[in-house]
């Protein structure tokens, strides 16, 4: 029944992309309503600053109206607009020398994260895997997001960020380790496999 | 999308336990294959280890979820200012289009065997070239008609300074099309025999700022020459 309906709005979905080719507005709004909450949770948690999720999704936007004719339709619409956005995000964080925010930087938040009191406060294990998974890399908590939230695929994953699928659960995988060794850092027994 | 795609794998060779810990994010939002989902419960009815790794994974999707609950959406105003952006945009035209139908195109079928993204930019690259100079003859004999839409080349690229690029083996097609489309530029010929594009600028463009912003798509570009 999901699969049903997930077809039947991607088929939806590359119809009001054919629209947007021929500078069909309203199906621009369209594809925007469809698509703005996924892909603004997912820059944020790529991008992280409001004002700059704005921008990159602006971008996004923009790159959809003017390659909607060139879709190919090899991937769905859904992940071809991710892979856009995918792109936009990397791009604006190179420029910002923030795409550097790997697990070095995220270590130096790390400090000033769970002290032992914090971590008494932080009982509750969904509050410390949510900030644990904030301290992953860019490329971590990326595949997460994409996984678990956007419930993708691997190979709708592999689309997105033009990654060979072997290496999408091969990152999956290394993601989860960091995130088991940070819980062990902080006190969690058992978190190492 | 056929179940054999949804992991990307042809078919389901045995698991092992580390095959079966790599499928379990995807297991646990319905995104295996049957065949690896039958695999997975195998493994995981003989398996205290898998089970509390599936809890685990369980617990991380959970908090994935939840995180999500509080980051909220674009400002009110965020698809009125979008749309108002919309009249300085170019769209650009489908490379070739064969008439509508249930077949694949032209364009389809050629690029069917290309297996990687540099090869079917290769391979649409060096059709466009010669739909290009196929359109061009047509335009010199006065002629015209036919069953093919005439490929659009980038005409204000076309018209304005050029550069020589040479694409990293592995450049995704969506990469290479927004790193381009940052510099309002389209590839005008290629490949070259040294496997070069040429890329076209729009008049007026500032040559300089785009080199340096091709170079510093290292994981794309390999290298860039200044063209005519």
């Amino acid at each position: 029944m999901k699969a049903a309906r997930a077809k039947t709005e991607g088929q939806t979905e590359v119809v009001l992309l054919q629209r947007i080719a021929g500078g069909d507005r309203d199906a621009f709004a369209e594809l925007y309503r469809r698509l703005q909450r996924p892909l603004f949770g997912y820059l944020m948690k790529l991008v992280r600053e409001r004002e700059m999720v704005e921008d990159v999704l602006n971008e996004t936007l923009m790159e959809v109206w003017r390659q909607a004719a060139r879709f190919e339709g090899r991937s769905s619409v859904n992940t071809w607009v991710f892979s856009i956005a995918h792109h936009r995000a990397v791009s604006r964080l190179r420029k910002r020398r923030e795409a550097a925010l790997d697990e070095e930087q995220a270590a130096a938040i790390e400090d000033e994260g769970p002290t032992p009191d914090v971590r008494a406060e932080s009982s509750d294990m969904s509050r410390l895997l949510g900030r644990l998974m904030e301290q992953l890399s860019f490329e971590h908590r990326e595949i997460l997001h994409l996984a678990y939230y956007q419930e993708f695929s691997v190979q709708e994953i592999a689309d997105a960020l033009d990654l060979p699928p072997n290496t999408v659960k091969t990152r999956m995988f290394y993601a989860r380790q960091r995130l088991k060794v940070l819980l062990q850092e902080s006190g969690v027994e058992g978190a190492v496999a | 999308m056929s179940d054999t795609r949804k992991t990307g794998a042809p078919r389901t060779p045995p698991l092992g336990e580390e095959d079966v810990i790599e499928l379990l994010p995807w297991y646990a939002t319905g995104k295996t294959t049957p065949e690896e989902a039958a695999a997975i419960e195998r493994s995981l009815s003989a398996s205290p280890k898998l089970q509390a790794e599936l809890a685990m994974v369980r617990r991380e999707r959970q908090t994935s979820v939840e995180s999500m609950q509080a980051i909220g959406e674009p400002s009110p105003d965020f698809l009125k200012n979008v749309m108002a952006q919309l009249d300085g945009q170019r769209q650009w035209a489908p490379i070739a289009r064969e008439g509508s139908g249930e077949n694949p195109g032209l364009f389809a079928r050629l690029f069917g065997f290309a297996s990687t993204p540099a090869l079917r930019l290769v391979a649409i690259a060096a059709c466009l070239l010669i739909v290009i100079e196929g359109a061009a003859i047509v335009k010199l004999a006065g002629g015209g008609g036919g069953t093919y839409q005439t490929a659009s080349a980038p005409d204000a690229s076309a018209a304005g300074p050029h550069l020589i690029v040479q694409f990293q083996p592995n450049a995704g097609m969506a990469a290479i099309g927004a790193a381009l489309s940052e510099l309002d530029a389209g590839i005008v010929r290629g490949p070259m025999p040294d496997g070069s594009y040429v890329i076209g600028l729009k008049q007026g463009a500032d040559v300089d700022r785009a080199v340096a912003a091709l170079k510093g798509h290292a994981d794309l570009v390999a290298g860039v020459d200044r063209g005519s």
